[in-house]
């Protein structure tokens, strides 16, 4: 929630002329030209309710809220572990971490095709992509979390007789929670962003096989329809990944 | 033999590089061995044809034109790109209201994830490079100027009121204040969207090009040859790092002043 001070009435009024500006400029121009490619806006809404109502957003939403919410648990999950165990014990690090930085240069769009291919046109291969996504970018926030967390806290319980894996669950563990919850920021806007192009190449349902196939019969009325929803749908996920981010606040912040 | 110095290395801390090359070796021999047996042949390939093939590309010049397309699309979105956001960044922050009455605008585009209109940009702009061209500019074109933007509107005023002051005018003040204060901005915004913009413009090439890294990925999945697309992905490695790795440089070497 934005606090009711920071916006005075005058701005959010400017706010909603402006943008109805633009939709009145977009009608009017899709009114002295129709053509096919500027669909007019009262058409475009009229599809958002139809497609609201029938259940079309819904299913295919639904898909691709699962690919995206699936990939980012996996992805965590591998984050914590690999990341924890590279920021703990400094040699795998010096091994690993080269390497990771060589994989993570490889732009992991470009497993789409693969990954269609040997895991199906459903929603597995794209959970794969958007969990090989989400793995990367948590990942390298784990580890630099876990490198930057107070090495005298560690040095203080090891002289208290806790073993690493002790050192590992009590201190490092919970602390890793608020570099995922940060790291989201990042992974889950590009979680959806790979899960629409995997879904472009190849699948059977979701927004992004939605927004192909309106173009592929040159429906551009339900591809701006798709691409509102689409919009909204970013900045609610970046609303609650922002949320999430805030909640964790700095209790367990390292150091 | 001679006696280790005390204050000689200590004989059992490796070089960084030996455990990471080491990795690197014992995956590829995993994967020489199991391939066949364990792994599918039909989706991985064995290393050593990998390099082969690799080989065999940079000798014949096959790669070359790929690579020229790909990293051509880069560039010119890429500076399309950064030129309209610098553009946009110069012009919002000049005026804090006319920022806020558009700003939620630019950040309800920017939730849009930009790849949904890449079946767009292929039916109405083809084939060719302009489809990537603008696909790899509007990668790039928020998060440089969300970054110039934050840039441009934390510089100190009071460096701005003494120019003001001494007569400046706007447009001195913008070239001699405004713009080197936030090169840094500028700068890691670059840096940070240029991953974007290699992902941008390889999944336009992976839906519908000729010719690309991207259009060699998608050929190498439909035609079952794993060695090509192995062989492909290191190139894509190191075009994405090297990209990166320039921009770190001229990054360091341009904030070099600020010590």
């Amino acid at each position: 929630m934005t606090p009711p001070d920071r916006r005075s009435p005058p701005i959010l009024l400017l706010q909603c002329a402006a943008a109805a500006a633009l939709v009145a400029l977009w009608a009017a121009r899709a009114a002295a030209a129709p053509s096919m490619w500027l669909p007019a806006p009262l058409a475009v809404g009229a599809r958002i309710v139809k497609w609201s109502f029938d259940g079309t957003f819904a299913r295919n939403g639904a898909v691709t809220v699962i690919e995206c919410v699936a990939g980012l648990v996996i992805g965590a999950i591998f984050a914590v572990l690999y990341g924890l165990a590279l920021g703990y014990y400094g040699w795998l690090r010096r091994a690993i971490y080269p390497v990771a930085l060589l994989c993570y240069s490889v732009p992991l769009v470009a497993l789409a095709p693969p990954f269609t291919a040997v895991f199906g046109l459903g929603i597995v291969s794209k959970i794969a992509l958007t969990g090989i996504t989400a793995f990367f970018l948590l990942f390298f926030n784990v580890l630099s979390g876990a490198e930057a967390i107070d090495r005298r806290l560690t040095a203080i319980l090891q002289v208290m007789g806790a073993s690493d894996r002790e050192i590992l669950r009590k201190l490092f563990l919970p602390a890793s929670r608020e570099w995922i919850l940060t790291g989201l920021r990042v992974a889950g806007p590009f979680s959806l962003l790979t899960a629409i192009t995997a879904e472009i190449w190849g699948s059977m349902a979701g927004l992004g096989f939605l927004v192909k196939n309106a173009v592929e019969v040159t429906d551009m009325t339900g591809m701006v329809a798709v691409l509102i929803l689409l919009a909204l749908f970013g900045v609610a996920l970046n609303a609650l990944v922002g949320s999430l981010g805030r909640l964790s606040g700095s209790g367990n912040a390292p150091s | 033999m001679t006696v280790r110095a005390p204050s000689g290395r200590a004989p059992r801390t490796l070089q960084p590089w030996v455990l990471s090359v080491s990795v690197v070796l014992l995956t590829a021999l995993f994967f020489q061995l199991a391939v066949g047996r364990v792994l599918d042949p039909l989706w991985f390939a064995r290393p050593t044809d990998v390099l082969a093939l690799l080989a065999q590309w940079l000798t014949g010049g096959f790669i070359y034109p790929h690579i020229a397309t790909t990293l051509t699309e880069i560039a010119i979105g890429f500076g399309l790109g950064v030129g309209v956001a610098i553009v946009l960044a110069v012009v919002l922050s000049s005026s804090a209201l006319l920022a806020r009455i558009t700003m939620p605008l630019v950040v309800a585009a920017n939730s849009l994830p930009k790849v949904a209109l890449i079946p767009f940009f292929i039916f109405t702009l083809g084939v060719g490079i302009e489809s990537k061209v603008v696909q790899v500019a509007l990668n790039v074109i928020f998060i440089v100027f969300l970054n110039l933007y934050a840039g441009l509107t934390t510089i100190n005023p009071r460096l701005r009121e003494s120019l003001a002051l001494m007569g400046a005018s706007p447009f001195e003040i913008l070239v001699k204040v405004k713009l080197p204060a936030s090169l840094a901005w500028l700068l890691s915004g670059m840096r940070i969207s240029a991953r974007y913009a290699l992902a941008g413009a390889v999944a336009v090439e992976l839906l519908s090009s000729n010719r690309g890294l991207g259009f060699l990925i998608a050929k190498a999945t439909a035609q079952l040859e794993p060695a090509q697309l192995f062989a492909t992905l290191v190139v894509l490695a190191v075009m994405g790092f090297a990209i990166t790795y320039a921009l770190q440089v001229l990054e360091n070497r341009v904030l070099a002043w600020r010590i």
